[in-house]
């Protein structure tokens, strides 16, 4: 497999990639990191990736792989009342987003499953209105009525709490 | 000469690599639709040692680093794999020496534990997860105990 | 923020929930929901969009990954070649990725093959101790349900024999009434 195949079948999948990558790690750089590093690791098995039945789920284990390898060897942070004062905002800061991302996620699994299979789609992994259209056998004003209609109710639980 | 000596010391470290593989192991390893992962004894010390953080239960880490001899990951990729390891683990009876210690079904997912004593104080401890589509086998063997593995749940 | 800004946040917001903005009318969106000081009403607007947005790569990130790719490719020789006596190490990212199993389902990761080599000790360590996990939560389901069974057989044997005394005690006095 050459270089164009490899970025052709590929490269596509990285904004999903970084989106489970974020979901995990709750950090933009290390997300971007991690998905870098299991492009490298897919590229250096091309030659056996023609066997690999779905290159999409493939792909989003391998991430979800690396990402739980790169958190399990993180080190603890320390608790809010034992931070110190250089780095205490930066970890804060980086808690603070995973739980947002966490939070998010968990708002979206209570949506009607219609609903939560766009917005997962087109928000979360980034796929285009044509990919969701395939996917889910709707038409492109209703993948747009259910975004609407999930968006609208994702804003009345932040509302709500 | 070295380099024979090189592809030398790398075959015997495959061929005890090899042999520390259980036979359902070797059944599966190049089957299709199924992947394998292997963790012989010399990585288990390591990553005993290596592995974790300095928060990390210490109980944890003595059980990676001494008690396991072997840990042996099995799991189906797809619907081939799947029928694949349902035959496979039939391997898995009483004939064989394995008794089954637990078996939970819960809405769909199944998870059955058995075991087969390998005497010197060692045994060997097959958990076998299925959901309707995927199937796990984990495969643990060394002179840790059910208590030993209990201590292990993530709270 | 003045009003101007606040009446172009609302339309804006508008055409976010109706799913009908542009590109561009979404980053102009982000860019006024991170405006310092907005009224207080617009708090669920900027969390619910900053919280689905944060799922967006970067700027620049398709550029560098593909970047990445390129450089890959054009020092590949070394890492693309393939080793004649590769030990078979296969590289397992848990099967408790979310060591999720029995009352919320089992997640199985999709392991990869990788040379051991580039298995670090670290790592090995992560996905035994997940395996352990799986174990352990299979193991501590059981036992609870073993638990729980003998803990409401437990209940309905003490009942029956609440029951069955309270009989007898009637029984017992009948019988002395009538003597």
């Amino acid at each position: 497999m050459d270089a164009s195949e490899f970025k052709s079948l590929f490269l596509p999948l990285g904004r999903m990639m970084y989106a489970e990558a974020f979901r995990i790690l709750g950090s933009a750089e290390d997300a971007e990191d991690a998905v870098q590093d299991v492009y490298t690791k897919l590229w250096e098995r091309r030659g056996s990736l023609a066997g690999v039945d779905n290159p999409r789920a493939y792909s989003m284990a391998m991430v979800r792989n690396r990402c739980l390898v790169l958190a399990a060897g993180r080190p603890q942070p320390p608790p809010p009342e034992g931070a110190t004062e250089t780095g205490s905002v930066d970890l804060g800061a980086e808690i603070e987003v995973r739980d947002s991302a966490e939070r998010i996620i968990g708002i979206i699994n209570t949506l009607p499953e219609r609903q939560r299979q766009v917005v997962m789609m087109h928000d979360v992994e980034g796929c285009k209105n044509s990919e969701i259209e395939e996917a889910t056998g709707l038409s492109a004003d209703n993948v747009r009525q259910l975004l609407s209609r999930a968006r609208r109710l994702i804003r009345e639980c932040f509302a709500r709490y | 000469m070295r380099q024979k000596l090189m592809i030398f010391a790398i075959a015997m470290i495959t061929a005890v690599a090899a042999s520390a593989q259980t036979p359902f192991f070797k059944k599966c390893e190049d089957a299709k639709g199924i992947t394998t992962v292997l963790v012989t004894k010399a990585m288990l010390k390591m990553a005993g040692k290596m592995g974790g953080n300095a928060q990390m239960d210490s109980f944890a880490k003595s059980l990676v680093g001494e008690k396991l001899d072997c840990v042996e990951v099995i799991t189906s990729d797809n619907a081939e794999g799947f029928k694949f390891l349902s035959k496979q683990i039939k391997m898995f009876d009483k004939k064989n020496g394995y008794n089954m210690l637990m078996k939970v079904n819960d809405d769909g997912d199944d998870v059955k534990i058995l075991s087969s004593d390998l005497g010197d104080g060692k045994s060997r401890y097959v958990v076998i997860a299925a959901e309707p589509s995927e199937m796990s086998v984990i495969i643990m063997e060394g002179t840790l105990t059910l208590e030993d593995v209990t201590r292990c749940t993530k709270k | 923020m003045n009003t101007n800004d606040i009446n172009r946040l609302r339309v804006l917001l508008e055409g976010y929930y109706a799913a009908t903005l542009s590109d561009g009318e979404r980053a102009e969106l982000r860019r006024l929901l991170d405006e310092p000081e907005q009224p207080a009403g617009f708090a669920p607007d900027r969390e619910a969009v900053r919280s689905l947005d944060s799922f967006i790569p970067p700027e620049g990130f398709d550029e560098r990954l593909e970047a990445h790719i390129e450089s890959l490719a054009a020092s590949g020789s070394a890492k693309g070649r393939m080793r004649p006596l590769s030990l078979r190490w296969q590289f397992w990212g848990a099967a408790a990725a979310v060591a999720v199993l029995l009352g919320v389902g089992l997640t199985l990761n999709r392991p990869h093959k990788h040379p051991s080599r580039e298995m670090t000790p670290e790592e090995a360590y992560a996905h035994v101790d997940k395996a352990l996990t799986i174990f352990a939560d299979a193991l501590n389901k059981g036992y609870e349900s073993i638990e729980k069974a003998e803990d409401t057989t437990g209940k309905a044997t003490a009942k029956a024999f609440a029951a069955l005394s309270r009989l007898s005690e009637n029984s017992e006095t009948n019988n002395s009434e009538q003597i």
